[in-house]
């Protein structure tokens, strides 16, 4: 506990005053001294019987990078406070919304502390600790109370869609995987949620009366192959690596692609489904810069390489820009609005409160 | 608990009710007040004395409406720095308006600071020559940028120049306690209702301003912070005492109190060798405030040679040996020059009046040459009213601004038929002398002191004579100045006089073109010197030391009251030689005791205020009544402090609650009354053992606690009772007083634990 800058103006005058009392003759300065020194007192004392507040922090979903999170803070006094709150944010990595995790105010009896705030980057951040600053009515006397808790939130890499990128290329990326498997088709059945868009029968669909698309089930789709997609980057391009990895990775478990990821620090196993999904982009989250070995590098079906250059992706010994396929080559591209957050199947569980 | 959760309900309310709206009024009007606090100091210490209120409120609320006009358009630093300016500006109008050049005043920036540092100190602003230009330099500055500060929310900064300016007036010794105190819980509400505006608070949070406030006020009229400090600024001069007439005229150098009841104190002051007997000058006053008078001016350090009067004099040589401590370097006006072997430094007045720089000790002596201007009325008639332009345009015409026209035209009516500034003084002084009694016992009135004088009190004493005289002399216009020292005391030799604390005297100067300034005394002589001699005869009578030098012990005490008879016509009146030509017809009285010779050591302050040569004077009613007002406000906070003081930490409650457990109170309906009784039960078992929570039902409640306790039989007939008035809604009368009789019993016995069990309910 100690003084506030008001409070030590306060001492101030009132120290000056009693010099000048004794001194000089009380005249009318004991109309002075005694307010100040009671609301000084009442000030000490009032802050000194503050009990810190129950603080209780709520955990903070994940998300990808551009995407907004609120950040809940429980806090409990014994009585209404008149408190300064600071939660700490990493602000090179987090973007608080209006200043909001500091604030001035009152906490009353039970208090809901929330702000917003943008992951501005991709990896696991610490939110928090709170420290929460009381002060007494007129201002004059502050304690700190620190609340060592932090609340950690994992900021997936940005995703692109791919599907409106250049055709050619993404045609490519998708045949990596047995494409003539694709051809030993076995029947139609009716779409369901979820399905392909590149699977739908078109001249069937056409033909039904009641419009309904209809799609093309193939033969093989359980026992198809996986796809290995590799990457390495170079110090400081691991952000650009992540992001590619992470859209090209989206695209190929939405065309139902099972496929596994080897990272330099990391690899995880071929799968499909959300779950699988989840994993990769939280490796993806914390990724490294490194390098492959030449096996590893040889043996997947889609390298990613990310240099000073750009990011670039090598299906079957062709390399194709990472900007390309995402379809866009100029700037526009970084805007948050082309990117997409992967729904249906690689929907990470973002759900806010 | 209940009561814990009814006061955060209660809470609720209010803050539903009030809003950060209303504490945006209340801290802006807790700047309205602290405003006002200063402008009423200003006013009422200030410019109602010297003129200028008009023009000060019309300052005031220019400056207030700029200001709020202002808090819209321009940004804080251009504010600040306009107030600066116009700070700057407003200290240069009051410096040019004093005659000091500015290119002057700027080299000579370290006497200005010293200037403003020895205001602080406790010298009234009243004593500046151009007071009433200073406060409209000094007022816009604080009133812009606290007032600007405040419209932009900023409440904490406004209060910094609105307390400076308070601050500075409580420094000067111009603002009293209650306006203070005021401005500062003011300046403190301003700053709590700010915070609680700006951090959305709620009401509920300040409940312990209640307190505060209560405390301060109890505190700040009731206890003085420096023992024995109430002082203004300077501490009694003379070895006078607060209580006696020197010691309330002649207490501060700068001004001369006027006070109620006095005593006289018969101390020997000095011994004056002189051709001629005179009345001794202290100290010369030109501006009334009503009830007081104030010296303007700066003084100067003596440098051999004062002026001398315009026109003819004859000039006297006094020596004055003193005989105890003094303050005052009584001379006979007006002095010319002094000499001195054991005085080396001298000040003088801008009314040229000499004053010691420092105390003069018992064995000092000094030589005075004076100027005595003593025309005779034809030549005063004569004089005309070619006043010299620094008489005319100083505060010697001063009247307090609210003055009544009842003052003028009642003085208008006693000078009627009066042509010249002499006639006119003659007749106010004879008028005075004829209509007013004289009297040491008296309440000093409130208002204005002078008026009062005139139009309602019939006694009073030389303070409230010469008081009267010159401020009706001013409402002629003519130029006349209030002046304090001694009356001529009593001769022991054909050259000497012995002038003691009772001596103690008010008059009256009068200024005539072409002759200066000449002495009118209103006070009844023979009155006054009759009080004299009763109080010497007293203290003579009771042996008191200090009060005879060698040549005085022998000298009787005349009392030549019948002989008395002053005549208002005649020209001398006024003049001393008259008074001291009748004052030396002896009688014989003999010695009625006589003093040892060693025994005239100076006497410390404390020894003087024992002697009460008057105990009438004892009376004190009018402290006692303005202090039986104070304690009442002081009583009144203190209770408040108390009880708001109590509900906060919840002491009320506790209280209120014990009360219940032991009183059942009046009966109501069987069913009514069974779950009161429970109730109390339940406030009876909560200290015992711990409070019911709020999921349990009383049923649990009991038995969980019988469980864990040896439980009375008597609490489950109770609970019983309580759960059939409850669910069934109805009751026999029987069961119901049954009920309360078991809880009775039950706390009753419990009486001797209560220490004990309240301790377990506060662990709770």
């Amino acid at each position: 506990m100690r003084p506030t800058r008001r409070g030590i103006g306060v001492i101030a005058v009132l120290a000056f005053s009693l010099v000048m009392a004794w001194q000089y003759g009380a005249r009318s300065l004991s109309a002075i001294i005694f307010p100040l020194g009671i609301v000084i007192i009442a000030a000490f004392v009032t802050i000194y019987r503050t009990e810190a507040p129950a603080i209780t922090r709520t955990p903070v979903d994940d998300g990808f990078v551009g995407e907004t999170r609120t950040i809940e803070t429980v806090i409990e006094p014994d009585k209404p406070l008149s408190a300064t709150i600071d939660d700490t944010v990493q602000a090179d990595v987090i973007a608080v919304e209006k200043a909001g995790n500091t604030a001035t105010t009152t906490i009353p009896a039970e208090c809901r502390f929330r702000y917003d705030i943008r992951l501005d980057a991709r990896g696991e951040h610490e939110i928090g600790p709170l420290s929460i600053v009381v002060t007494d009515l007129l201002g004059l006397m502050r304690r700190r109370f620190e609340d060592d808790r932090t609340t950690s939130v994992l900021v997936f890499p940005r995703v692109y869609d791919l599907t409106r990128g250049s055709s050619g290329e993404l045609q490519m990326l998708a045949d990596v995987d047995g494409a003539e498997s694709r051809e030993e088709f076995d029947h139609l059945r009716e779409y369901v949620r979820g399905d392909s868009l590149r699977d739908v029968h078109w001249k069937s669909a056409a033909k039904r009366p009641d419009g309904d698309l209809v799609v093309k089930e193939f033969v093989t789709d359980e026992e198809r192959g996986s796809t290995a997609v590799a990457a390495e980057c170079t110090p400081g391009r691991e952000d650009e690596m992540a992001t590619a990895v992470a859209s090209v990775v989206t695209y190929l478990l939405e065309m139902g692609v099972s496929v596994g990821v080897k990272l330099p620090d990391a690899d995880r196993p071929p799968a499909t489904g959300r779950e699988h999904h989840r994993a990769v982009l939280a490796l993806l989250a914390v990724v490294e810069a490194g390098e492959l070995d030449e096996r590893t590098k040889t043996s997947a079906d889609v390298l990613v390489q990310s240099d000073a250059n750009g990011s670039a992706v090598v299906v079957d010994g062709r390399e194709i820009p990472f900007d390309r396929l995402r379809g866009n080559v100029t700037d526009t591209g970084d805007r948050p609005g082309n990117a997409r957050h992967p729904t249906g199947d690689g929907e990470p569980p973002e759900v806010r409160p | 608990m209940s009561s814990q959760s009814s006061q955060r309900v209660t809470s609720i309310d209010l803050e539903g009710a009030v809003g950060p709206k209303t504490f945006r009024i209340l801290a802006l009007g807790g700047i309205g007040v602290l405003t006002a606090s200063y402008v009423h100091v200003l006013h009422r210490d200030i410019t109602s004395v010297v003129g200028g209120s008009g023009t000060l409120f019309a300052i005031v609320a220019a400056t207030m409406v700029a200001a709020t006009v202002l808090a819209y358009t321009i940004r804080p630093r251009t504010a600040v720095l306009a107030a600066t300016v116009a700070a700057i500006g407003g200290f240069a109008y009051y410096l040019s308006a004093a005659g000091i050049n500015l290119g002057i005043a700027v080299t000579a920036w370290d006497s200005l600071l010293s200037d403003a540092i020895t205001l602080v100190t406790g010298l009234s602003i009243l004593r500046m020559v151009e007071a009433g230009t200073w406060v409209f330099g000094f007022a816009p500055g604080p009133i812009f940028l606290s007032w600007y500060l405040a419209m932009r929310k900023r409440y904490v900064w406004s209060v910094v120049p609105g307390g400076f300016a308070l601050l500075f007036l409580v420094l000067t010794g111009n603002a009293d306690i209650p306006i203070t105190l005021l401005g500062t819980l003011g300046g403190i509400t301003a700053v709590a209702f700010g915070e609680l505006a700006r951090r959305g608070g709620s009401i509920a949070q300040a409940d312990i301003l209640t307190i505060a406030f209560a405390l301060m006020i109890a505190l700040s009229l009731s206890v003085t912070v420096v023992p024995g400090g109430q002082g203004n600024g300077s501490i009694f001069r003379d070895s006078g005492g607060p209580n006696t007439l020197e010691g309330t005229i002649d207490a501060s150098p700068s001004q001369s109190g006027i006070g109620g009841p006095v005593d006289l104190s018969p101390e020997v002051r000095f011994t004056a060798t002189s051709e001629q007997a005179s009345y001794w000058r202290t100290g010369v006053y030109d501006r009334f405030t009503g009830d007081g008078w104030v010296r303007t001016g700066e003084m100067s350090t003596y440098d051999g040679r004062l002026e001398s009067p315009p026109g003819e004099y004859e000039t006297v040589r006094q020596e004055i040996d003193l005989e105890t401590e003094i303050q005052t370097m009584p001379t006979a006006a007006q002095p010319l020059s002094v000499e001195s072997d054991s005085i080396s430094v001298a000040e003088v007045s801008d009314h040229g009046q000499l004053h010691p720089a420092e105390t003069l000790l018992e064995q000092d002596s000094y030589t005075v040459e004076s100027a005595v201007v003593d025309p005779g009325p034809n030549e005063l008639q004569a004089a005309g009213t070619n006043y010299p332009s620094e008489i005319r345009d100083s505060e010697y015409r001063q009247l307090p601004e609210s003055t009544s026209d009842e003052f003028e035209a009642e003085t208008a009516a006693i000078v009627a038929g009066a042509d010249t500034p002499y006639e006119k003084a003659s007749a106010i002084e004879s008028h005075l002398r004829s209509s007013k009694g004289y009297s040491l016992d008296v309440e000093k009135p409130s208002g204005n002191v002078a008026e009062s004088f005139l139009l309602e009190m019939d006694e009073g004493y030389c303070v409230y004579f010469a008081t009267a005289m010159t401020q009706m002399l001013r409402a002629e216009d003519i130029p006349a100045r209030y002046v304090t020292g001694y009356a001529e005391g009593q001769q022991v030799d054909d050259n000497e006089w012995v002038v003691r604390g009772l001596d103690s005297h008010a008059w009256v100067e009068v200024y005539f073109p072409g002759h200066g300034w000449v002495e009118f005394d209103p006070t009844p002589p023979s009155d006054r010197q009759g009080a004299n001699n009763d109080a010497l005869q007293d203290a003579r009578e009771e042996g008191q030391s200090g009060i005879d030098t060698d040549q005085s012990e022998d000298v009787p005490i005349e009392d030549e009251q019948a002989d008395e008879d002053p005549d208002p016509t005649d020209p001398d009146t006024g003049n001393e030689t008259e008074d001291t030509n009748e004052n030396e017809s002896e009688t014989n009285e003999s010695d009625e005791w006589n003093e040892s010779n060693g025994n005239q050591s100076a006497p410390g302050p404390g020894d003087i205020d024992g002697v009460d040569t008057t105990p009438e004077s004892e009376n004190r009613g009018g402290i006692l009544s303005t202090l039986s007002f104070e304690t009442v406000v002081i009583g009144l906070s203190a209770l408040v402090a108390l009880v708001a003081g109590a509900r906060r930490s919840g002491v009320g409650s506790h209280v209120s609650q014990t009360a219940h457990l032991y009183w059942h109170g009046s009966r109501d309906t069987p069913t009514a009354d069974a779950v009161r009784a429970y109730h109390r039960l339940e406030i009876l078992l909560e200290r015992a053992y711990r409070p019911r929570q709020e999921n349990e039902s009383t049923r649990e409640y009991l038995t969980a606690l019988a469980a864990a306790n040896d439980l009375d039989p008597r609490v489950q007939r109770v609970g019983e009772t309580y759960e059939v008035a409850t669910y069934s809604g109805e009751i026999s009368r029987d069961r119901a007083d049954e009920a309360i009789e078991l809880v009775d019993e039950l706390a009753r016995e419990r009486v001797p634990v209560v220490g004990d069990s309240g301790e377990s309910g506060a662990d709770h």
